[in-house]
């Protein structure tokens, strides 16, 4: 599957259509296919804490202080402490 | 129903009551006039970002809402407050933090622009109820994704229909497909567990619950205060970070806890609770503290990727910026301005809050702008430069709740800065910062902040007048607000809190047009001290919501009965109604008897919101909750006596006493009963259930059902408001008279005596639907007047100082507000001496007591152009009532009665 313009770094959210690339200085379709200068975001679907996720997306997240909650493939984890790149 | 069918236009018109009149004007043409153009442009930074923001959607996710859902779980058991502090900074800790090239400010509500989120610990019925639609959508979405097409353009950024990857929700916002199933979970786990559940819960337990909840589907009133948006309409006070700075904040409440733990401090009730509260705010503002921080490492990130040089040294200086103020109190002006931007997105993350306001901004961040001006730190144009910036991040707020709810609002969110107004020991306020900030909002139009004008004698004429000048560019701000009756009238209210003159000379407007009880606050910046204003009060704008003034009366009429929706909605009261004086007392009964069922009801709904959503972050920056260590619930506001009871159409409750009384009791041309028939048949129209159209224009006359007209056409002409004929004036004169001591007989879930709020914002178009046809000649279905002195459209036919005479029969202070607009053609105020023409109109009202009014400066012919090709207009705003809004996002019933009202070409 081809990385899209929201699994990238250089992608800032900008709407639930759109983002803003910053590496180009422009707006980006959300779901449109990424380019040359991919570099892979921080999400939970790439955490090493993220287990066994359902058809719907749905998985555990065992890298808080909770130990385990559920979590969603594509919430963004920037700024999340216990993310470990898988 | 044929083409040859008249509307009611056209009837109108026939009878000289034509809507959308014009006033001291020439003859009537299809020309349009456009607003006077002044010869001011945006700063080309700021202009890049509005561009932007006109590409944004409405968009909403559950990032906050799954962060702030897992930590609540994992504190299960915990105190209440602390365990809703451990939710709360969670969520701030881990939202994604966007910023975008060319900001000067950066943060927002969501990682999105233009972001929201929902909020299910308040309610979530909406969610519940759909919960299986949203998950069907998400899993046929993805298999029909090739085949969509996407329609936008439609209401601005409203998200209006589902597109590929997106699904709409409440008509307006935008949400991706992919976080469907996580909504879904958390619905689940906070099914049973939300302010509504409980609400509804426990206040079953009023004997008139049903009731309360038929009121609401009838539409007589919005029934449930604390399960929409329970704070806001309100002003904040930046004092805390801006004065001792976040770090400090934390030391303050490290000690007290130390001091507190284990004394009652001879308060048996609330004295434990203290130690609660302090721990609380140390972790939220930790949390706090640790989202600025992020906003800080995203700006060295974006710097280590931007490839341009001078953009990579703004992510440098915001970096350095953030990181700051995350601890400390601010420098620069430019700090000042972002510190206090942070901490009013704070506020409207931590609970679903509209009308959360920056009150006297342009006092409150004097102190940097005066000492950055001094040493050369900046200048104006710099400063004009942040503020329109500032503009566009206003704007970009959004407020996710339900369909109704947004109805209500238009979408809007109220961040009302107020300018003007009289120091502590009374002298003008204003200041070459608040000019500023009125210029910026020409040179960059936008919806918010929206501007008030605290109108006083004492001000210099050419503030005055600047404000007149940003009036005529058509954005319907500033409004003005009489400074001296909003005095009087805090004072009346919360004398007995301990206001005094000097302090309510703090005063500011929260929402739209809330007067707002606020105090002053010494703060020291480089060692010169500075008097500041900041909110001391609690929200307003909740307590009883929006009773519909009409309806109530047509309920009177038919013996409690609602002939719209066909039961008996009030217990019977049996009378004859033979008297004038029998109808009024009546209607009084009937008004008493929906306050208090709604208020029973509210009270508990209160109760259990402010137990368990406390607004913590307002309960650590209103004083005095931190001083005392009382928050919110324990009322530890300054001023705590601010929940009210509003109104919505009273001017059409006001002719149609007077119809009857004149038709019915003087001249006795119609008995009741025959009233009674015209009413219940539309006065010979079809329903807009039956047409399909809530316009007042649009309704279109039945065949063969001309035993009405006559009735019609003599309640149409019967005494309107408005033409300072005496009539109706004096029957406003007696409702107000009546109203404004009563509200005060009612006490609010903090025992503390109540008041009326008499705005509008869009109620009488929601209301309106839902009430009959009245006796001044308004079909069912349609919207009432606007706002609570607006002339209904096409009867203020005297001239605008008519209606101020009509507006100021009564004693304004002896109510929180009034709200008066008036529509202007650009001719009227065209050039200097239009302008002075303007300000002295507002003064003239001012001058007779009035308290508040704001103008529409545009032709009516423009509007309707608009409503035909709306994508030509995206960025065209009218004020509606209390609030600026972009024409393309409101609905078309409040569209056409905006169209309708008077317009007045002389003045």
């Amino acid at each position: 599957m081809k990385n899209k313009h929201n699994d990238c770094e250089n992608f800032e959210y900008f709407d639930v259509a759109k983002g803003y690339c910053v590496k180009h200085d422009g707006l980006v379709p959300y779901d449109g296919d990424a380019c040359e200068c991919f570099s892979q975001r921080r999400k939970c679907k790439n955490c090493a804490h993220f287990l066994n996720p359902d058809k719907e997306g749905i998985g555990t997240c065992d890298g808080l202080e909770d130990h385990s909650f559920w979590a969603i493939a594509e919430r963004d984890a920037m700024n999340c402490e216990g993310y470990q790149k898988a | 129903m044929t083409k040859q069918n008249k509307k009611l236009a056209e009837i109108l018109a026939e009878k000289g009551l034509g809507l959308n009149q014009r006033y001291g004007g020439g003859e009537n043409s299809d020309a349009i006039t456009e607003r006077e153009k002044l010869p001011y442009e945006p700063t080309k930074r700021a202009k890049k970002l509005m561009d932007l923001y006109y590409q944004t959607l409405a968009s909403t996710s559950t990032e906050w809402t799954y962060w702030y859902t897992r930590k609540y779980e994992e504190m299960d058991g915990d105190v209440q407050i602390v365990r809703r502090a451990h939710a709360l900074a969670n969520a701030f800790r881990h939202v994604t933090t966007s910023i975008y090239p060319g900001e000067i400010l950066v943060g927002g509500k969501a990682s999105y622009m233009r972001g929201s989120y929902p909020m299910p610990w308040l309610n979530q019925s909406f969610f519940a109820a759909q919960k299986d639609q949203f998950s069907d959508k998400a899993k046929g979405n993805a298999q029909r994704e090739a085949d969509k097409q996407a329609v936008l353009g439609e209401g601005g950024g409203n998200v209006t229909k589902d597109m590929p990857g997106i699904l709409s929700l409440a008509g307006k916002f935008g949400v991706r497909m992919e976080e469907v199933s996580g909504l879904n979970k958390i619905t689940d786990y906070w099914e049973g567990k939300t302010v509504f559940d409980l609400g509804e819960k426990y206040s079953a337990r009023v004997p008139e619950f049903k009731i309360k909840n038929d009121i609401g589907r009838t539409l007589t009133a919005r029934p449930d205060s604390a399960y929409t948006i329970p704070v806001g309409r309100e002003v904040v006070n930046y004092y805390y970070p801006l004065a001792w700075g976040w770090d400090k904040v934390v030391e303050y409440c490290d000690k007290r806890a130390e001091e507190v733990a284990g004394h009652a401090g001879g308060d048996g009730l609330r004295g434990m609770d203290r130690l609660y509260y302090y721990e609380s705010v140390i972790i939220l503002v930790k949390g706090i503290q640790a989202w600025i921080e992020n906003y800080a490492k995203e700006a060295r990130r974006l710097e280590k990727i931007t490839p341009d040089e001078k953009q990579k040294q703004e992510f440098v200086d915001i970096a350095e910026r953030c990181q700051w103020i995350a601890h400390n109190q601010p420098r620069t002006f430019v700090e000042a301005a972002q510190l206090a931007y942070f901490t009013h997105i704070a506020l409207v993350n931590e609970e679903v809050a509209s009308g959360v306001s920056p009150g006297r901004l342009g006092q409150v961040l004097y102190p940097w702008y005066e000492q950055d001006i001094a040493a050369g730190r900046t200048n104006d144009h710099e400063v004009l430069e942040l503020l329109e910036c500032m503009r566009v991040k206003f704007t970009c707020m959004d407020l996710f709740v339900s369909g109704s709810s947004t109805s209500v609002l238009s979408g809007n969110t109220f961040n009302n800065l107020t300018v003007g107004g009289l120091t502590r020991d009374g002298k003008p306020a204003c200041n070459r910062l608040e000019w500023l900030i009125l210029h910026a909002a020409e040179t960059l139009q936008s919806p918010q902040p929206t501007l008030s004008i605290l109108w006083d004698e004492k001000l210099p004429e050419d503030f005055v007048l600047k404000a007149a000048e940003v009036v005529k560019t058509g954005t319907g701000y500033p409004a003005w607000m009489n400074n001296q009756v909003g005095i009087q009238f805090l004072m009346k209210q919360y004398g007995p809190e301990g206001m005094t003159e000097e302090e309510a000379r703090a005063i500011a407007i929260g929402g739209c047009l809330e007067t707002s009880p606020c105090c002053w606050k010494e703060l020291t910046l480089n060692g010169k001290k500075y008097e500041i204003p900041g909110g001391a009060g609690n929200s307003t704008s909740i307590g009883v919501h929006f009773i519909s003034n009409p309806k109530i009366l047509s309920l009177v009429l038919d013996n409690g009965y609602d002939t719209k929706y066909g039961f008996q909605l009030f217990p019977p009261h049996n009378k004859k109604l033979d008297t004038y004086e029998e109808l009024w007392e009546t209607f009084c009964e009937y008004y008493k008897y929906c306050i208090n069922t709604l208020l029973r009801c509210c009270n508990i709904q209160h109760d259990i919101h402010r137990k368990f959503d406390i607004p913590l972050l307002q309960s650590t920056l209103k004083p005095d909750c931190l001083e005392t260590g009382y928050e919110h619930a324990n009322m530890g506001y300054r001023y705590n006596a601010t929940y009210n009871i509003e109104t919505s159409g009273t001017i059409n409750m006001v002719n149609s006493l007077a119809a009857l009384k004149k038709l019915v009791y003087e001249e006795k041309k119609y008995t009741l009963e025959e009233m009674r028939d015209a009413l219940h048949h539309n006065f010979g129209f079809y329903t807009p259930a039956e047409s399909g159209n809530y316009s007042m224009g649009e309704q279109i006359k039945k065949d063969h059902m001309e035993q009405y007209d006559e009735i019609h056409s003599d309640c149409l002409l019967a005494p309107k408001y408005g033409n300072d004929e005496g009539y109706c004036e004096q029957i406003l004169k007696e409702y107000e008279e009546w109203l404004c001591p009563t509200c005060r007989t009612f006490e609010s879930v903090f025992g503390l005596p109540m008041y009326a709020c008499q705005i509008s914002v869009s109620t009488q178009g929601l209301l309106g639907q839902g009430c009959p046809a009245t006796a001044d000649g308004r079909l069912e279905g349609t919207t009432f007047a606007d706002a609570s002195m607006s002339a209904y459209p096409g009867t203020d036919k005297s001239g605008p100082y008519a209606l101020f005479n009509s507006a100021t029969v009564w004693d304004h202070s002896e109510s929180q507000n009034s709200q008066m607009n008036l529509k202007l053609h650009p001719t009227a105020v065209k050039g200097e001496a239009g302008t002075r023409r303007l300000m002295d109109l507002a003064i003239a009202y001012m001058k007779k007591g009035g308290f508040h009014i704001q103008f529409n400066v545009v032709d009516s012919n423009l509007l309707k152009k608009a409503q035909k090709n709306p994508e030509n207009y995206r960025d065209l705003m009218v004020r509606v009532a209390g609030f600026t809004q972009y024409w393309v996002e409101i609905g078309k019933p409040i569209q056409d009665e905006v169209v309708a009202r008077t317009e007045y070409e002389g003045v």
